[in-house]
């Protein structure tokens, strides 16, 4: 398919080459990010493949390819948080057994690992949205703002909001260690 | 524990759960790759490309034969339906455009992709009517009702595990017909069919199946375990209550395989649970694609 002119150093100038060659750059950071958010790598899949879709249908409102990165984190950042929502719809079984951990685990990490699995499970996807953007993307505030499109305050208060809980179920899982 | 330490956690946290997850799928990265090639870009200016002044001009001529075509039907040359009645297309409005709440009760139709993940025309629309009080989920389009659900499909294959996803789905795929369909769910780890009966639905045979689903999904890839592969997004349906009993209706549409899924919560009133047969009764199928010569 022939394309649009784009006129970018170090992009080539067909559009579909220069978002071949974007989408390559950025296909393994945008995969870990899907990962990061949604905690599994088939859906972490599906939804990064959605995204490019949505990406390559709107791609005529990329000004500059060189602020691609941002613009196309937006795409996929709203499409890992409509798959949260799907899910949690789906999802109303109780997950009060999850939050037991693993016996006889030696390593504190997995020991981590499963007990912040349950606590990030029972998090609403706006609240895992942004643990996942401050701790795994190491955003500020701010800039976690300008990428949802919310306010800071907003941000700060899903964030204080998601920690409580999270920090909150280490505590209980620590103390109950300390009474094995 | 310190705020510090607290949040060292969370992070080693964060980054061993991607880490986990490993490299790039290969199938993930030849489906971006195809993207350019299968869809169509929103706002592609007709007018910026050597192709699209091609396809303009093919749109002028089509235009030129319509009118002709109208002239001469208009002087009674040609013989032209008078209506939709004749046309036999059933009304509706789009399901697509419902809001994610309680819906009206009338009549709403979908149309469905005859292939997954690629750009082409819808291959069936699908009619049904609803009572008053059903919900529009909006990402999967399913039809929500007070315990109980359905949703409608075109199923190209079933994967290799439907509580791994990750392993993707059958090669070579499951045959393109209903009765192959139904054969080959007998063999899906975690889901047992207790019924498979021969079936109509508006004109179209098929089969019905009767399954109850997993016991426990939990420790399933993503917590579900994944029934069919389908071509509309997300691309499969899923069990959606642990031990969820689903009756599907799997209908040979010319080329293309339907399937319906209903499905319900395990205590729900048999008067809630028969409406969902009173929606299947009431579904049109319009097939939109010309039928192939091949499978069916």
């Amino acid at each position: 398919m022939a394309g649009d002119q784009i006129v970018e150093a170090g992009i080539p100038t067909t559009r579909d080459a220069a978002f071949r060659q974007l989408a390559d750059r950025h296909l393994e950071a945008s995969y870990r990010l899907a990962c990061a958010i949604l905690g599994s790598p088939a859906e972490a899949r599906d939804a990064t493949h959605d995204a490019f879709v949505q990406a390559w249908r709107k791609w005529s409102t990329l000004r500059d390819p060189a602020r691609f990165e941002h613009w196309f984190d937006r795409i996929l950042v709203n499409t890992c948080r409509n798959r949260l929502k799907r899910s949690a719809r789906w999802r109303t079984r109780d997950l009060s057994d999850d939050l037991a951990p693993a016996k006889g685990d030696p390593l504190g990490q997995a020991l981590d690992r499963d007990v912040l699995n349950a606590a990030m499970a029972r998090l609403s996807p706006d609240h895992r949205l942004v643990v996942t953007l401050r701790f795994y993307r190491d955003l500020t505030v701010e800039e976690i703002a300008r990428q949802l499109g919310i306010r800071a305050g907003t941000v700060h208060s899903r964030l204080h909001y998601a920690m409580k809980r999270l920090h909150a179920a280490l505590d209980e899982s620590d103390a109950k260690g300390t009474l094995r | 524990m310190i705020e510090r330490e607290f949040e060292q956690r969370l992070r080693g946290y964060v980054r061993s759960e991607v880490a986990a997850a490993g490299a790039v799928p290969a199938e993930l990265r030849e489906s971006v790759w195809a993207i350019p090639d299968a869809v169509v870009p929103a706002g592609a200016g007709v007018f910026r490309t050597r192709r699209g002044i091609v396809l303009l001009a093919a749109a002028a001529m089509l235009l030129a034969l319509l009118v002709g075509g109208a002239i001469a039907v208009g002087s009674g040359l040609i013989p032209w339906p008078a209506s939709d009645e004749e046309l036999n297309v059933p009304g509706g409005v789009p399901w697509v455009d419902q809001p994610a709440t309680r819906t009206e009760a009338g009549t709403y139709y979908l149309d469905l992709p005859g292939r997954a993940h690629i750009d082409t025309p819808p291959s069936v629309r699908v009619t049904f009517e609803l009572p008053g009080g059903w919900e529009r989920v909006r990402v999967d389009n399913l039809i929500w009702g007070n315990e109980k659900w359905l949703n409608f499909g075109v199923a190209d294959n079933l994967y290799v595990d439907p509580c791994r996803s990750g392993l993707g789905v059958r090669r070579p795929p499951v045959g393109p017909t209903a009765a192959d369909m139904a054969a080959a769910l007998t063999g899906v780890p975690g889901w047992r069919v207790t019924a498979i009966s021969d079936v109509t639905v508006d004109g179209f045979s098929g089969k019905r199946v009767e399954l109850v689903g997993p016991a426990d999904s939990s420790s399933c890839t993503g917590r579900e375990s994944r029934l069919l592969h389908v071509t509309q997004a997300p691309y499969y349906v899923p069990a959606l209550r642990d031990n969820e009993p689903v009756t599907l209706w799997i209908l040979n549409v010319e080329s293309t395989r339907l399937v319906i899924r209903a499905g319900h919560e395990t205590w729900a009133a048999s008067s809630r649970v028969s409406q969902l047969q009173d929606v299947v009764d009431s579904v049109q199928i319009q097939p939109l694609l010309p039928a192939s010569d091949g499978d069916g």
